[in-house]
């Protein structure tokens, strides 16, 4: 039988749980994954001594979700969901959100379904917080979709969607803290539909949305400036710019855009190494500029590590350290 | 005035000739001189007339200046009659400035109400000199007056603000004793060893500061990752969270002393009681807690939840720490019963 008022009638899961969401707060402070891992840990601990404690099972859905450990998170989240929870729309959101960190086509639509639910559910209690965040995370998957969507020429349209809403949201009132969070995602899903739209074959002005992209960046960071979601995408921007002015023959620029995008994932790898999304992007940057050692030395590293690289990426890039043959690779 | 005098004034110099143009023509000397004396008569009369007219008038002293004038003549009728009136003048004017006199000796008595009623009532005096001196022992009254009368006005809100500040300290101890009837108490713990003061205490408050810090900083605040459902939705105040009641409580002049009363039989709803021993290696030592809840656990004579632990030596604040996890949780299970 639940307790009144505490989430769990076990003293030693309540132990666990409230060292595990310490843990958990003081690394989405401070970005910096030891913290992450003992929290994971200790959710898990708490779960083991109480298994009907849903609040620990809900947070370490979410510490999965930042651990890049997308499927268990799933599986948590829906688990939850099946059994009924008071609060189900956090739970949605989260789900959301840890559909899309899996790239699939299948999985984008899954998290637009959970964030329509989440957002009817967040309207049925006037939950005005969830209902920002619902759209805030719209914005971000929209934009993911507009990069990783497989049919490549409905892109335009999700890029499109996301910029829409996104510069609908910012002219809206951020009033609380919470809603700064949201603004933060807001900011970064606007930063990535710009910066895909200027990657986008018949972009013809792509100087201008790369510009607007970072400027987006750069107000995300300004919320949150541990976020290694931003440095990674700030160094994904600066990836696509070098390879822009390489193809049109700047070499000095190219040099220096490649260089700059190596020092955002090197400060994101310092925060989290354990996403193998930085190592992987590291070794393509040290491939890209003939640096064959490190790319060896970042390729072994992220493929430790968990994460949402497609196999057929690592595959490529394997392949191009083998025959020290960066000409084939992708950004 | 000046002229309704001049006028009377004419009419006594105008008389005799009025008079001497209806005489018979026909009279001699003797009737002459008595003419004359007649005439001296009239003069001399008009000081007395004067003076009776200003005495009309209650112009006290116009009229006594004229019965003295009067009195200075050779007619005996008038010179005495000039007398009586001087005397009847000043006995008037006696009676008026007893008015002031009063409201003087008042005002030197520092009744300055009773002086200001006595000023007032000289103010309808039909003599002027007595109207302006109570008008101006009347202005001075009542600017010595205004200062005592704010001061009054002052002293009167201080008594209300007085007044509602007992009425407010009853109220805040009402709702005090509420909240204390609604508190979880944390009673003496019997610790035994040397260094075993205070340990109890320490990690069972230090429990319940790291439960509640979770709640007070909401992780939305955190994170927009972190949209995470409110963790606890009522815990419970612990006693030595709450002020102590005031120990006397002024209500319109009356100390009462209701924080005796409220220490005597205002109590918490649930209790903490417990004890330890410290753990002296290699002996373990151990950790008790009774709780019990006002109302439900007496009727059974115990109380209504009982913890016990071991506490390793080797382990020693690893296990205290999980023994106040285990006081707090019961005791907040039981309080919510």
């Amino acid at each position: 039988m639940p307790s009144k008022v505490l989430p769990t009638r076990n003293p030693d899961a309540l132990r666990t749980f409230i060292s595990g969401s310490e843990q958990f707060r003081a690394y989405l402070i401070s970005g910096k994954v030891d913290l992450l891992n003992d929290a994971g840990r200790n959710f898990t601990d708490a779960t083991a001594h109480d298994p009907n404690f849903k609040l620990a099972r809900f947070y370490r859905s979410l510490a999965q979700t930042e651990m890049r450990e997308a499927d268990s998170a799933i599986q948590g989240l829906n688990e939850l969901l099946a059994e009924g929870v008071e609060f189900r729309a956090e739970v949605l959101i989260h789900l959301a959100y840890a559909h899309i960190k899996r790239y699939t086509d299948d999985d984008f639509f899954a998290a637009e379904r959970s964030l329509k639910e989440a957002r009817k559910q967040a309207a049925g209690l006037r939950r005005t917080d969830l209902m920002l965040l619902t759209d805030a995370l719209s914005v971000f998957l929209y934009s993911v979709m507009g990069g990783y969507f497989s049919r490549a020429e409905e892109r335009p349209k999700y890029i499109d969607r996301a910029v829409k809403l996104g510069e609908e949201l910012l002219k809206g009132p951020f009033r609380s803290n919470g809603q700064v969070e949201a603004r933060f995602e807001v900011l970064n899903g606007l930063g990535i539909a710009h910066m895909r739209k200027g990657n986008l074959p018949e972009q013809r002005d792509r100087a201008t949305e790369w510009r607007t992209a970072e400027r987006y960046f750069h107000e995300a960071l300004e919320i949150r400036p541990t976020s290694v979601r931003v440095m990674q995408n700030l160094g994904l921007l600066k990836g696509m710019a070098g390879l822009s002015a390489r193809s049109e023959g700047m070499d000095n620029e190219a040099s220096e855009y490649l260089s700059r995008a190596k020092a955002w994932f090197l400060r994101s790898l310092d925060l989290n190494p354990n996403d193998q999304y930085p190592h992987y992007r590291l070794s393509q940057l040290s491939a890209l500029t003939g640096d064959w050692e490190n790319a060896k030395k970042y390729f072994a590293s992220g493929r430790g590590q968990s994460g949402a690289v497609k196999p057929r990426q690592w595959q490529a890039l394997d392949g191009a350290i083998s025959s020290m043959d960066a000409s084939g690779l992708r950004w | 005035m000046n002229i309704l005098i001049l006028l009377i004034a004419m009419g006594f110099l105008f008389a005799p000739q009025s008079q001497s143009q209806t005489k018979n023509p026909g009279l001699d000397a003797s009737a002459n001189e008595t003419k004359d004396s007649r005439e001296r008569q009239a003069y001399r009369s008009a000081n007395l007339e004067l003076a009776r007219t200003y005495e009309q008038l209650k112009k006290w002293p116009d009229a006594e200046k004229y019965f003295q004038e009067a009195a200075k003549e050779k007619e005996e009728t008038v010179w005495r009659e000039a007398l009586l009136g001087i005397q009847r003048v000043r006995a008037a004017a006696d009676a008026e400035l007893q008015e002031l006199s009063g409201a003087q000796y008042y005002k030197s008595a520092d009744v300055r109400d009773k002086a200001e009623e006595q000023y007032v009532a000289a103010l309808k005096s039909n003599s002027e000199p007595v109207r302006r001196s109570a008008q101006r022992a009347l202005r001075e009254v009542e600017s010595a007056l205004w200062f005592q009368r704010r001061f009054d006005s002052f002293l009167q809100l201080v008594k209300y603000a007085a007044a509602f500040l007992g009425a407010t300290s009853l109220v805040l101890l009402i709702i005090g004793s509420v909240r204390i009837r609604r508190s979880i108490e944390l009673g003496p713990v019997a610790e035994v060893g040397d260094k075993a003061s205070g340990k109890l205490q320490f990690w069972l408050t230090y429990v319940r500061g790291r439960i509640r810090s979770l709640s007070a900083v909401p992780a939305a605040q955190i994170s927009s990752l972190i949209s995470a459902p409110i963790l606890y939705l009522a815990l419970p105040v612990f006693r030595d969270e709450l002020p102590d009641p005031e120990e006397e409580i002024d209500f319109a002049g009356t100390k009462l002393p209701l924080g005796s009363l409220i220490s005597l039989y205002v109590r918490p709803r649930t209790k903490v009681t417990g004890g330890l021993a410290v753990p002296i290696s290699p002996a373990d030592g151990s950790a008790f807690a009774s709780i019990s809840r006002r109302g439900l656990c007496k009727k059974d004579g115990g109380a209504c939840e009982f913890v016990r632990r071991p506490i390793r030596a080797a382990h020693q604040d690893e296990d205290l720490e999980a023994f106040a996890y285990d006081v707090y949780v019961k005791a907040v299970e039981a309080h919510a019963q």
